[in-house]
């Protein structure tokens, strides 16, 4: 079976400019993600591999190239219409989390179907369905300050499932947890793929690339290697 | 539940748990909002809204005609004789008539109640337009037995019921038939404030024609000459019409020679204004000056607010960012802010209005009852809307400011910043911005309510020329009215007018003799501090032609030692030679200068009088009095003119108060022709007279304090919120080597810049504006450089100490631990 192309990137650059220096974090990327696909993105720091998940999740502009999502070319697209394809295609998985503090767990899941308004027995049993994937159901009236990292990186695997997006961006997912969460972590970012989801993660940590079923290793804003890996079952 | 709804219960929740910027803003726009709706209750109750009563008040004209004494003593000069023969010689212009309150009360059903009684021509209530409630309108027929009252009377006196017609009432001894009930009305000019409670009393003028004129000027005087024209088309009279008309009835109608010199020596002002700008008079100025201060006052607390709330946001930018990626649209996160930043305002709004009302109930207090239409001034639909929209526009304003700091571009970068260290030091431009204004404002505002304060503190510690300290005042009323109004026009030389005097000369001696260890009695009309001013003119012996007016003040032997006024030169009279009618009068330091220019003080003693040759210079004093009533030159006389009033001023003992009820009893009981009036030290006298003085200076000191507060507020919140920022690059400083001290100088001069730019808008501004002001604020005093020079430099000293103290708070709080934390 053919899979369906879902992201496609050409030859995206990306220069930061601080007064007189310019920075070039991204220097004509390009790649493609098909769906149900769980790709690794390696490097060490500072090659650009947030920069590229910022871009692709909308959350960042390219300088130069262009940047195709669910056949949607984000080009030219403005604030309010990125915002729309970040709210419909694209969930996203902070390193630090990023969950508000004074909301409730439900309320911090909840956040995606609300701003699409969604109705409230939808987003009940949206939001309840994914806490149940993610085991957190039980914690979904806790404040994000009563729970452990593990706890809060589920919370925030749970908001990016909820919107059933096409994409799911991960950057650095277990860079703030301990081994014994981070393993907990990937084994439901695993499942979560091996569901049907399409996955894009940043890592450092050579430990979970295996997870992943190709890798894409940047150096100084560059693709330097693209390979194909075997999944562990 | 909606997410406008959650932000709604955030907002709530956020008063509690957020309390540094609910209590701010509750505080800081509350107590501003309440300000500024006080002012719009006084500008839309002045200047907007209809004038009760007076429903012709667009169409009517009002005419101010003085003859005036010293530059600045204006006298009345319309009488109903001269209205009448005005409004006979302008009968095609229009109806002319006049209203005159005073204070009174009447007793209804053993029940006192304090009215304001109006004495109106008969035509009055036809040319205000004023509603008839109940009853007749008045007839010429009916001006000598009947009165009407007004509507709160009718309800609070009568119950509101109709068969109040044909009631009678008792007014000033005299019985009145109530013939009908008119609106109430309280858009008339006054000394004293207009109740509600009211009683119209009216006289047919044309009958004044006819009557026995006194040629008097000042006593009877007219105030309130209304004119109201036949039609829209028809100009009011010009001013040399006016002057024209003037000239004749001097010429044709005052016929005692020596009056009419007076008069003619005396500059006549006339102006024909409209209704409200009469009305208003100073109060229109009052009410802009007011409205100025408040938005400055309002301005201030609001960019205050918006920098607290640009560093609330900025501890958010996070969240924000957050609620961004997740699908949120800037217009849409910008709105649910206002939806949670409106219980806040919404509190502050309601607090405003309560502080509002309680202001306006306090206006009778802090304006001294001098501010017209009291009881007119509420809090109003226009007040409510005025507050509604400063609340909505200004929570929707910092609404849209939430995610300023956002770069909405480049979500990550604020996702990686937790609001703290570099990253967020690129967002204080517009806080840095908005505090240089907020200096600049407090900088004119200062200067304005400083040299009010200054102005109003110089009245009322200026110097009278004589001492207050042991000064006691003691005051009677001749109740037989029949026999003063004889006297006023009986000669000094008549027997009546030495038994006037006797009569004094035996009080004044019981007076002594009642009131122990008192040294002196001295004697003048209505006191020492007295408003009132006796005036005297005679031709110059010199040119007969030139008439020369003068004060006169009346005395007896030791006055002057007595009050420590300064004898400059000469000897005042004795005891003995006032006995004997010296021809010796003693003159005041002004009269010496204006009278004997360029000749030594010495040399003038023993001069003839120019005024009267029969009199010689005895002694030169200095001038005396407070400084509005001190408007010429002044002689002492130690014959009393005729006067219902009778003051003795003692001097007692250190510490001896007169008892005002022992001293009634006795001296009612001894003398039944006298009501005691009052026992009272002149300092007292003093500090009641210069009540309103003193109330405008705390106000003024309050609007002055609550602008260094503001400023000092917006100040300290900004550097705290900037060192805080700064806390990374401190600690950098600090971890290489940067003592506590050049820290703070760092700090310092990063902040000297606002100060200097500040100062400087703030300077250019009051010096450029406040000539322009003073020609709109007739209150506002001469430009003093002295002031202004003062005050910036006690705002540097605000602004420095809101820099030092919020900074040394931060430094002293080991920077390092910042390094640790990012």
């Amino acid at each position: 079976m053919t899979q369906k192309l879902l992201v496609s990137v050409t030859d995206i650059t990306k220069n930061y400019r601080n007064k007189q220096i310019e920075t070039k974090a991204l220097k004509g990327v390009s790649l493609s993600i098909y769906e149900g696909e769980f790709v690794a993105i390696t490097g060490p720091s500072g090659c650009g591999k947030s920069t590229l998940l910022s871009i692709m999740g909308l959350m960042d502009t390219a300088s130069s190239g262009q940047y195709t999502i669910s056949d949607i070319d984000t080009s030219h697209l403005k604030i309010d219409q990125r915002t729309m394809i970040r709210n419909k295609h694209i969930g996203f998985v902070f390193q630090s989390f990023n969950l508000i503090d004074d909301m409730s767990v439900f309320d911090n899941v909840a956040l995606i179907l609300e701003h699409r308004k969604t109705p409230k027995a939808e987003i009940k049993e949206r939001v309840e369905h994914v806490l149940t994937q993610v085991d957190m159901l039980a914690r979904q009236h806790y404040q994000p300050n009563q729970l452990s990292g593990g706890q809060q990186q589920r919370i925030a695997i749970a908001r990016a499932l909820v919107g059933n997006p096409d994409l799911i961006l991960v950057d650095e997912p277990t860079g703030n947890l301990d081994t014994v969460n981070g393993d907990k972590v990937m084994a439901l970012l695993e499942k979560l793929n091996h569901d049907g989801a399409t996955i894009v993660m940043v890592t450092h940590d050579s430990r979970y690339v295996r997870c992943a079923n190709r890798q894409i290793q940047l150096l100084d804003g560059e693709i330097i290697t693209e390979k194909q890996l075997e999944v562990v079952a | 539940m909606s997410l406008a709804l959650k932000s709604l219960g955030r907002g709530t929740k956020r008063i509690i748990s957020v309390p540094r910027l609910s209590l701010s803003l509750i505080i800081a726009l509350g107590s501003t909002l309440g300000a500024v709706l006080c002012v719009t209750a006084i500008v839309s109750a002045l200047i907007v809204k209809p004038l009760p009563g007076v429903s012709n008040a667009a169409s009517l004209s009002a005419l101010k005609l003085n003859v005036t004494f010293g530059g600045s003593f204006k006298l009345d000069f319309i009488t109903a004789h001269a209205l009448n023969h005005a409004s006979e010689h302008f009968k095609d212009i229009g109806l002319w008539t006049s209203v005159e309150a005073t204070r009174s009360s009447i007793d209804v059903e053993t029940i006192n109640h304090p009215v304001t009684l109006f004495n109106a021509g008969s035509n009055a209530t036809d040319v205000l337009g004023t509603r008839l409630i109940l009853g007749d309108f008045v007839t010429n027929e009916k001006t000598q037995s009947h009165a009407w009252i007004s509507s709160s009377l009718w309800q609070s006196a009568y119950s509101g019921l109709t068969t109040v017609l044909g009631k009678t009432m008792t007014i000033n001894g005299q019985q009145y038939i109530i013939a009908g009930v008119l609106e109430d009305t309280l858009a008339i000019t006054s000394n004293d404030p207009i109740l509600p409670n009211q009683v119209w009393r009216y006289s047919d003028f044309s009958k004044a024609l006819g009557m026995t004129k006194t040629d008097n000027i000042g006593n009877n005087s007219l105030k309130n000459i209304f004119i109201k024209p036949h039609n829209d088309n028809i100009s009011m009279p010009t001013d040399d019409e006016i002057l024209q008309w003037y000239n004749l009835y001097v010429d044709t109608q005052i016929t005692v020679p020596g009056i009419q010199d007076f008069v003619r020596s005396m500059p006549m002002e006339s102006s024909m204004t409209d209704y409200r700008a009469s009305f208003l008079d100073t109060s229109y100025n009052l009410a802009i000056g007011l409205s100025i201060t408040a938005l400055g006052l309002l301005l201030m607390a609001s960019l205050n607010l918006v920098n607290l709330f640009l560093s609330h946001y900025q501890s958010r930018s996070k969240e924000f960012a957050v609620q961004l990626s997740m699908g949120a649209t800037p217009l849409k996160l910008r709105g649910l802010m206002i939806l949670e930043n409106l219980p806040s305002f919404a509190l502050a709004g309601i607090f405003g209005a309560l502080l509002g009302a309680w202001l306006i109930k306090a206006l009778p207090l802090l304006s001294n009852n001098e501010m017209p239409m009291l009881s007119a001034i509420s809090i109003d639909k226009l007040t409510l809307i005025v507050g509604a929209i400063i609340v909505l526009s200004l929570s929707i304003v910092f609404g849209l400011l939430s995610i300023t700091n956002i770069n909405k571009h480049n979500l990550q970068s604020n996702l990686n910043s937790s609001g703290k260290g570099t990253a967020a030091q690129s967002s204080s431009s517009i806080s840095r911005a908005l505090m240089i204004l907020q200096i600049s404002i407090a900088s004119v505002l200062m200067t304005g309510s400083v040299m009010l304060a200054k102005n109003t503190y110089d009245e009322v510690n200026q110097n009278l020329g004589f001492s207050l300290d042991l000064a006691q005042q003691i005051s009677f009323n001749i109740k037989d009215e029949q026999w003063i109004e004889q006297l006023k026009i009986s000669n000094q030389a008549d027997a009546l007018n030495n038994e006037y005097q006797d009569f004094i000369k035996q009080l004044g001696k019981d007076v002594t003799a009642k009131i122990p260890d008192s040294e002196v009695a001295l004697v003048n009309d209505g006191g020492l501090l007295s408003g009132s001013i006796s005036l005297r003119s005679n031709s110059s012996t010199e040119n007969p032609e030139q008439m020369l007016t003068y004060q006169v003040y009346h005395y007896d032997a030791g006055y002057f030692d007595a009050l420590d006024i300064p004898v400059l030169a000469g000897t005042p009279l004795t005891a003995q030679e006032i006995a004997e009618k010296s021809n010796k009068v003693i003159i005041d330091e002004r009269f010496a200068r204006e009278l004997f220019p360029e000749i030594d003080y010495q040399k003038i003693i023993g001069q003839q009088l120019p005024t009267d040759e029969e009199k010689i210079v005895g002694a030169i004093v200095a001038e005396t009095g407070f400084e509005k009533t001190r408007i010429g030159p002044s002689i002492y006389t130690p014959h009393h003119s005729v006067s219902r009033r009778i003051t003795y001023t003692l001097i007692l003992p250190l510490g001896v108060k007169l008892s005002s009820d022992e001293l009634k009893v006795y001296f009612e009981k001894q003398y039944p022709q006298l009501e005691l009036v009052e026992a009272k030290s002149l300092k007292d006298i003093w500090l009641e007279m210069t009540v309103s003085d003193r109330l405008t200076l705390y106000v003024l000191i309050a609007i002055t304090l609550l602008t260094i507060i503001l400023a000092a507020i917006g100040i300290s919140g900004l550097t705290l919120m900037t060192t805080h920022q700064k806390k990374y690059e401190l600690a950098i400083r600090m971890a290489t080597g940067a003592r506590q001290s050049s820290l703070m100088r760092f700090v310092i001069k990063d902040t000297m810049w606002i100060l200097i730019i500040g100062l400087l808008i703030g300077f250019t501004l009051s010096v450029s504006g406040y000539d322009w002001l003073k020609e709109n604020i007739s209150l506002l005093p001469e430009f003093n450089w002295l002031t202004l020079g003062s005050l910036d430099i006690g705002l540097v000293i605000v602004v420095l100490l809101s820099v030092i103290f919020p900074t040394w708070r931060v430094i002293k709080q080991d920077p390092l631990n910042a390094l640790r934390q990012e």
